[in-house]
């Protein structure tokens, strides 16, 4: 039986990022979509369920944690796999938050594309 | 919540203030600030320099402890002094940049009080404040200064200051919500 790929979505403004995160999980066997900010991301979430969204912090208009604030309330997203892709530093406020969101992880940009294969694979279970 | 204690243990600390209160607990605050050691840089962006500077001697504060960036004053009003950097506009997150860092190398500042961050939601995105503060976190080179940051409960602003509040709380180190107290005192 053929096996299916694992669906990840990259939600980023910056196009740069977008490419790359999806080059570098392409190369591994996944499935990317993504999405420029979190409007993008929501709408596209209501014909993808993807296996893990990759949600920047800093973006126009919606930011990263809003965008999670809204998968979670929406009983056909609430249970995705969320982690941030971000430059952004949290507190130690800002990790209890992250808990409370159900965040699976958090990878700090710049990154190394093996640790970001690394991650993903340890939140994907595989 | 002693603000002052609060302000030494945190590198960035964020008070929450409802627009009734602001008048009242700001004196408090600013009160507290004075104690912290070392220089304190008052961003003006609710009421220009003037109008603060006065305000404070009034309360008998001591205003040599201050370092002001005005981003309000009329050009008939900005007179270059030795404790004020005068800006064209609040809405410049560059130009603000620049003067926080002046104040900060130049004029030995620890302390960056901004009196309110949320204001800047007039003249720009949530994100762009967002970005703007982060960057004063992570790219400020002297690691001891601390920052204060209040936001403004506006209910005016839908959902605005409330999605700031919660973005900013993700890098906050100490958070103080002032807005509970009003709410007990009310009932």
């Amino acid at each position: 039986m053929k096996k299916t790929k694992k669906t990840i979505m990259a939600v980023d403004d910056e196009e740069n990022i977008l490419e790359l995160v999806k080059s570098i999980l392409e190369e591994h066997n996944y499935s990317v979509i993504t999405a420029r900010d979190g409007d993008e991301c929501i709408r596209k979430l209501k014909k993808e369920k993807p296996d893990l969204i990759l949600l920047d912090m800093m973006m126009p208009g919606m930011s990263g944690r809003e965008v999670c604030e809204r998968i979670r309330k929406n009983p056909n997203t609430k249970g995705l796999k969320i982690a941030f892709l971000t430059v952004a530093r949290f507190s130690d406020m800002g990790k209890e938050t992250l808990a409370k969101m159900k965040v699976s992880d958090y990878i700090t940009k710049p990154f190394e594309n093996a640790d970001l294969v690394k991650r993903v694979k340890k939140i994907l279970g595989n | 919540m002693d603000i002052s204690a609060m302000i030494a243990k945190s590198k960035f600390c964020m008070i929450i203030l409802h627009e009734s209160q602001y008048l009242s607990k700001l004196q408090e605050i600013v009160k507290s600030v004075e104690k912290t050691p070392g220089k304190i840089c008052y961003i003006c962006l609710n009421n220009p320099y003037l109008d603060v500077k006065a305000d404070l001697l009034d309360k008998g504060i001591d205003v040599g402890k201050f370092f002001f960036i005005d981003t309000l004053a009329s050009k008939s009003a900005r007179q270059d002094g030795s404790d004020c950097i005068f800006l064209r506009s609040a809405g410049n997150l560059q130009e603000l940049r620049l003067a926080i860092n002046r104040a900060v190398e130049e004029k030995m500042c620890r302390v960056l009080m901004f009196d309110t961050i949320s204001t800047l939601l007039i003249y720009q995105q949530s994100s762009s404040i967002l970005s703007f503060t982060h960057k004063l976190m992570t790219g400020m080179t002297q690691s001891d200064v601390r920052k204060l940051f209040i936001v403004l409960k506006d209910e005016e602003v839908p959902g605005g200051t409330e999605a700031l509040s919660k973005d900013l709380g993700m890098f906050a180190d100490q958070m103080l919500d002032m807005t509970s107290a009003r709410k007990e005192k009310v009932v």
